[in-house]
């Protein structure tokens, strides 16, 4: 991904937030989000539909299916290494921007 | 009383929050969709429940299978499809859902990219009635000088007024967006019987 990329949605960032670390289920994604977020961002399932289906068609995530015998969702989404580039880049851009109207307040740019 | 009905359900596509609305209003007074559709629905009596309604537009689904998982994980029963792409979800209504529980969708970016599927196809529709609609009048006008020809002048008008209905349904859309009211839209009762009306006198004339 050597195109500037758009930003992404919040809904977007989430998403592939809650996959940094472990695939999830989308149960669990919207849980995990509503968590992060102190209820602030629930994802509908609309969106979350949109969101997934999007984001395969690009590479970013991909269906996989759970091995745990537990697990009464089977299917789970995990994060690619494009996907993996894109919320890395993403999280530069934001940190960028904050750092920006850091220096604007304090006054030394 | 018989405890199911048929219902006419005609909405014309940039009404499909009021169909939302109307389906709300009708479980919570009994009557309860079985299966909905683009002409007719059919309800079923019981006072014992009550659901609130989204309807969504995914003519093609990758998997209809996940798509309908991903709104059963967040609380939404699948009720049913229609030919054309709709389908038509519930909740069980209780006091203590939050405004964003009774929404499928959260932002406005999804919000709108499932209008589009349909906004762009009802702007060519309508571009496509004017583009008749002035085919039939200068045909009428290239008749007149024999006889005049009334079939082509109630066409042209016909299309005219299909075209400006689509226009102005897509426009209400766009003007909702901006936060505007919708505008005037020829209501679909009367353009409704009209179309149909119309359509039966191009087959047979």
């Amino acid at each position: 991904m050597s195109k500037k990329n758009e930003p992404l949605t919040e809904s977007y960032y989430y998403i592939l937030l809650c996959l940094y670390h472990s695939p999830n289920h989308g149960y669990g994604i919207m849980q995990e989000t509503a968590r992060l977020s102190d209820n602030n961002v629930k994802i509908g399932s609309g969106t979350m539909y949109g969101a997934t289906s999007n984001m395969m068609k690009k590479g970013w995530i991909q269906e996989t299916l759970s091995d745990n015998p537990e697990d009464k969702r089977k299917r789970l989404y995990a994060l690619t290494e494009a996907g993996r580039d894109i919320i890395e880049q993403e999280i530069q851009r934001l940190k960028h921007l904050v750092d920006i109207a850091e220096h604007v307040i304090k006054g030394d740019i | 009383m018989k405890d199911t009905m048929t219902r006419l359900t005609v909405y014309p596509v940039w009404e499909y929050k009021k169909e939302e609305e109307a389906l709300n209003k009708a479980s919570a007074e009994g009557r309860q969709l079985v299966k909905g559709g683009c002409f007719h629905s059919v309800f079923r009596k019981d006072d014992s429940v009550r659901y609130i309604y989204q309807l969504d537009y995914c003519p093609t689904p990758d998997s209809k299978e996940r798509y309908i998982e991903c709104f059963n994980d967040a609380g939404w029963e699948f009720v049913n499809s229609t030919y054309n792409g709709w389908h038509y979800f519930r909740r069980p209504y209780t006091q203590d859902l939050a405004p964003e529980d009774l929404k499928i969708y959260s932002d406005k970016e999804s919000l709108y990219a499932m209008e589009n599927r349909w906004l762009g196809m009802i702007t060519t529709f309508s571009v496509i009635y004017f583009i008749f609609s002035i085919i039939e009048f200068v045909c009428f006008l290239l008749s007149a000088s024999n006889s005049m020809d009334y079939e082509q002048l109630f066409m042209c008008g016909f299309m005219f007024v299909m075209g400006i209905t689509f226009f102005l349904g897509a426009r209400s859309i766009k003007r909702s967006r901006a936060g505007k009211k919708p505008g005037f839209i020829p209501p679909f009762q009367i353009i409704f019987p009209i179309a149909i009306l119309g359509l039966l006198l191009m087959a047979f004339l």
